[in-house]
């Protein structure tokens, strides 16, 4: 739809068209060269006529033009594409069926992992200086078991020496 | 499928200065703005951003075509169709049925 203009790209166009990429790609194909055209002429015709102020008034109308008008544009696309894919999951019960299954499957698999590995390595312990953290065991010559753990009172041992 | 004019109504006051403004054959983007302009003697100037958000609903409505614009054809032009007429007139309509009701209350009676 769109043709490419060979003119020269002043800052000030530049500019607009680094705006422009707020819009979605398939728009700007559509109509970015025709908006950075309009845009120039629209400027020429302003600076000639009115001024530094005027020139300042409409770049903020246009800045804040796009700023308005680029999330409407993605939000029209997004909705496109959603009418899209449910016109055809209706149009294919099977596929749909197959399409949800595997979307379930992925994203139960996918929080089943991150459960895992958030628990294990991503969440700290929750204490201070959870690096210092050390396991004892109680040894005994002659134990029917090489370690055991120790009792409430040994414990209280070990931490009033570990002072 | 034919569709009927008045599904799309009611029209935001920016598309329907955006008809108005290309009632009188094909027209470009800095020209639609500009007549835009004009005739609400400058109470409402579109950017450039809202005025192809509102081209590319135009387009997609099927109110309006693209043209080459005359004497540049790296240029492009809108113009009204047949269908885009209706839908000007039928809003056109829309909003005198609004301002009569609002005639018949004493508030809004011209003096």
């Amino acid at each position: 739809m769109s043709r490419p203009d060979p003119s020269p790209s002043p800052r000030g166009e530049r500019f607009f068209r680094r705006l422009l990429r707020l819009f979605p790609a398939e728009f700007r194909g559509d109509f970015g060269d025709e908006m950075a055209r309009t845009f120039r002429d629209q400027r020429d015709d302003v600076a000639a006529r009115g001024g530094a102020g005027a020139l300042l008034r409409l770049w903020l109308e246009t800045v804040w033009g796009v700023l308005t008008t680029a999330p409407r544009a993605h939000w029209d696309l997004l909705r496109q594409d959603a009418g899209y894919g449910l016109r055809s999951l209706r149009r294919n019960p099977g596929f749909a069926v197959v399409a949800i299954a595997a979307l379930a499957v992925g994203i139960g698999a996918n929080t089943a992992i991150f459960s895992l590995v958030n628990g294990i390595l991503l969440r700290p312990l929750p204490w201070r200086e959870p690096e210092r953290l050390v396991t004892l065991f109680e040894h005994a010559p002659g134990a029917p078991v090489e370690k055991f753990g120790f009792s409430a009172p040994d414990f209280g041992i070990v931490r009033e020496s570990a002072r | 499928m034919s569709r009927r004019p008045d599904e799309l109504l009611p029209l935001s006051p920016a598309m329907f200065h955006v008809l108005v403004a290309l009632a009188d054959g094909d027209t470009h983007g800095y020209a639609i703005l500009k007549e835009v302009e004009r005739l609400t003697s400058g109470k409402v100037r579109l950017s450039t951003g809202t005025l192809y958000g509102i081209i590319k609903r135009l387009l997609a409505d099927g109110l309006v075509r693209e043209v080459d614009a005359e004497g540049d054809e790296r240029r492009r032009s809108y113009l009204l169709t047949p269908f885009g007429k209706a839908v000007a007139r039928a809003e056109a309509a829309r909003l005198e049925a609004t301002i009569a009701l609002a005639r018949r209350k004493p508030l809004f009676r011209r003096s």
